[in-house]
């Protein structure tokens, strides 16, 4: 019953498409496991850092304002975290998952929280 | 170390909620404070879902033929395109899922978003909605016409090797195939990680091709190619089917399709060419009332499909921490506390917990309903239980609709900018009130068991004349049970009770 015609086209066209769709990924060896950030009400600086899967990691964090430090997703690893302006707190944690996780800061101002920033966990 | 902590979470949704503002429901964050008790709202839809079925039982006393129902051809012109636009996206769509998952990998979750939020809940929601759109997207069903028109070439008479396929295996491979689907999205660690969503779209690709190659395309999608059973039996639901332009097509298929109309046939539907069937349009829901012959095999899939939902809402609630905390110390004492196969073991059994309980609820129902018909049930148990799972469908379309709809939303909107950026891309918050998200609920939830209380009706019309309102009572129980059931897990994590205070305000 069957009388394929076009499908090998079908096929070729969009192994071509696959093809242009290649890039990069982030080299592991190169990324740093100690961390150091400053965090202000608004943002975080670095915004984004980035590590490896299966490290041990630690965030070095100056923050300028009070709040609690809170990173989606991580929080069985990275519980949320008070900080206090001016005193430099060390987050040390496992980074079990790979993905890219937002970091928020609950302020008194804004108890809802905003996202100040992204760790990025790249696979190994 | 806590349970979450090596725990995966469904896949799909994992990569949703590593974004800003997104919490329950899957994807749109949030909570909604309720007007009424939600006790009265679960009454209020149980009362309606009992209510459709003195409504159906009084109006509806006499089986009527099946299929009875109008339908309007689809114009040709469109069909066309539209099935070539599908061809064309099954294939960049699967074969890039996996190209873009061994190439880019790391933590792209474009694969993940392709596979699980795409493919896995948004094509059933899909077909469901609209109707089947995979035998024109199957990227199986192109590869094999591919290979099969370069065996043409080389001068082979036929593909497959054409051997026989067990006739008592049924739809068993597609079940256990939709048990792995099931494990993997939900259970799976690193079931979102796009290398790991690519190996599995290229193993369960040369699995299929290979089945095709061996016992022939129709014999393999009809009864083990899991996407092709899933999406066969919610496309049932669906307004679009597909309409055989020869009732000879039919003459000789197994699955007991009415050949006057040949509508929606599984077995026609792979056999027939593109141009041996037409789209037609027809009312929703209606498919469902010709279901061919199911029997065990398709009663466990379509069971074990509802039970693989359920599970994933049963666990984002109290009642999936009762569960774990039940299972935890015995399989704890044997593998370890916190050993990574401890937590696997566990969530595997309670998903199996879920399952077999839910499997034994419906067997209990469906030997109440067969001894309330009161005379020699016509048909093998493995039979009425088929025919009885089938009008479970349209609860398990109105569940999914409820449970992934938001998900499936947040996947569409997060596409575009995924494609231009795989690996660094975030999914966009959607700004949908939460309040929609419990109504849309509610009406999917309740709407599908009234659509699944009526098919179960004219079922026992048919099996149980004169006795049809007394065989039906067990599937009402059990209709309203879920209705209560599914609607609670939804409201859960979003509703607040009229009074009380959100729990960011709690002391």
């Amino acid at each position: 019953m069957r009388h394929p015609r076009a499908p090998a086209a079908l096929l070729l066209l969009a192994i071509t498409i696959i093809g242009g769709c290649v890039g990069g990924a982030a080299d592991c060896e190169a990324l740093p496991t100690r961390i150091e950030l400053a965090l202000a009400a608004d943002r975080l600086v670095p915004s984004d850092p980035a590590v490896c899967r299966d490290r041990d990691v630690t965030l070095v964090v100056t923050p300028e304002v009070d709040g609690i430090l809170h990173v989606h997703g991580y929080d069985d690893q990275l519980p949320a975290t008070e900080v206090t302006a001016g005193e430099v707190i060390e987050l040390s944690f496992s980074a079990a998952r790979s993905g890219q996780f937002p970091i928020e800061l609950h302020t008194d101002d804004n108890a809802q929280g905003s996202s100040v920033g992204i760790l990025r966990v790249h696979e190994p | 170390m806590s349970r979450r902590a090596l725990r995966p979470g469904a896949a799909g949704v994992a990569l949703l909620l590593a974004t800003p503002g997104t919490a329950a429901a899957h994807a749109i964050g949030g909570t909604f404070q309720l007007q009424v008790p939600l006790w009265l709202y679960l009454a209020g839809a149980g009362v309606a879902v009992a209510a459709s079925f003195v409504i159906t039982s009084l109006s509806e006393r006499t089986a009527a033929p099946a299929m009875d129902y109008p339908t309007r051809q689809a114009p040709d012109a469109v069909a066309r395109v539209l099935r070539t636009g599908l061809r064309l996206l099954g294939l960049a769509w699967w074969y890039g899922a996996i190209g873009i998952g061994l190439v880019i990998g790391d933590i792209s979750p474009l694969p993940a978003v392709l596979l699980w939020v795409g493919i896995w809940v948004g094509l059933p929601i899909v077909a469901v909605l609209a109707g089947n759109p995979w035998p024109s997207l199957s990227p199986f069903r192109t590869t094999f016409a591919a290979l099969e028109w370069v065996a043409r070439r080389a001068g082979a008479a036929r593909l497959d090797l054409g051997l026989a396929y067990p006739p008592g295996l049924g739809r068993w491979p597609a079940v256990i195939l939709l048990a792995a689907g099931i494990w993997a999205e939900l259970i799976l660690p690193g079931g979102e990680v796009a290398q790991t969503v690519a190996l599995l779209m290229a193993a369960y690709t040369v699995l299929t091709l290979t089945g095709m190659l061996l016992f022939g395309q129709v014999v393999w999608l009809r009864n083990a190619e899991l996407f092709e059973v899933e999406l066969g039996w919610f496309g049932r639901i669906g307004p679009l089917a597909r309409l055989s332009r020869s009732s000879r097509l039919c003459e000789a298929c197994d699955e007991g399709c009415d050949p006057r109309r040949c509508l929606d046939c599984p077995e026609c539907s792979v056999a027939a060419d593109d141009h041996e069937r037409m789209p037609v349009l027809r009312p929703w829901v209606v498919g469902l009332g010709d279901p061919g012959r199911p029997g065990w095999s398709d009663a466990v899939f379509i069971v074990l499909a509802l039970a693989g939902v359920t599970y994933d809402g049963l666990r984002e609630i109290a009642v999936g921490a009762w569960m774990f905390n039940a299972i935890y110390p015995v399989v704890s004492a044997v593998l370890g506390p916190t050993s990574a196969a401890t937590f696997l073991v566990v969530e595997t059994l309670q998903l199996a917990s879920v399952a077999i309980a839910f499997l034994a609820a419906f067997v209990a129902i469906v030997l109440a309903t067969r001894r309330l018909a009161g005379r020699a049930p016509s048909g093998s148990l493995g039979s009425s239980a088929g025919r009885y799972a089938v009008t479970l469908l349209p609860i398990a379309g109105g569940y999914l609709i409820a449970h992934y709809l938001t998900l499936v939303l947040q996947g569409a909107a997060w596409l575009p900018s995924l494609l231009a950026d795989p690996l660094m891309s975030l999914a966009p918050q959607l700004d949908v009130p939460i309040v929609l998200v419990w109504y849309l609920s509610v009406v999917a939830i309740v709407g599908g068991h009234i659509a699944g209380v009526v098919l179960a009706h004219r079922l026992a019309l048919g099996h149980a004349p004169g006795r049809a309102t007394l065989a039906g009572l067990p599937m009402l129980g059990l209709m309203i049970g879920y209705t209560v059931l599914s609607l609670w897990i939804i409201a859960s994590p979003i509703v607040i009770e009229p009074g009380a205070a959100p729990a960011a305000l709690r002391p």
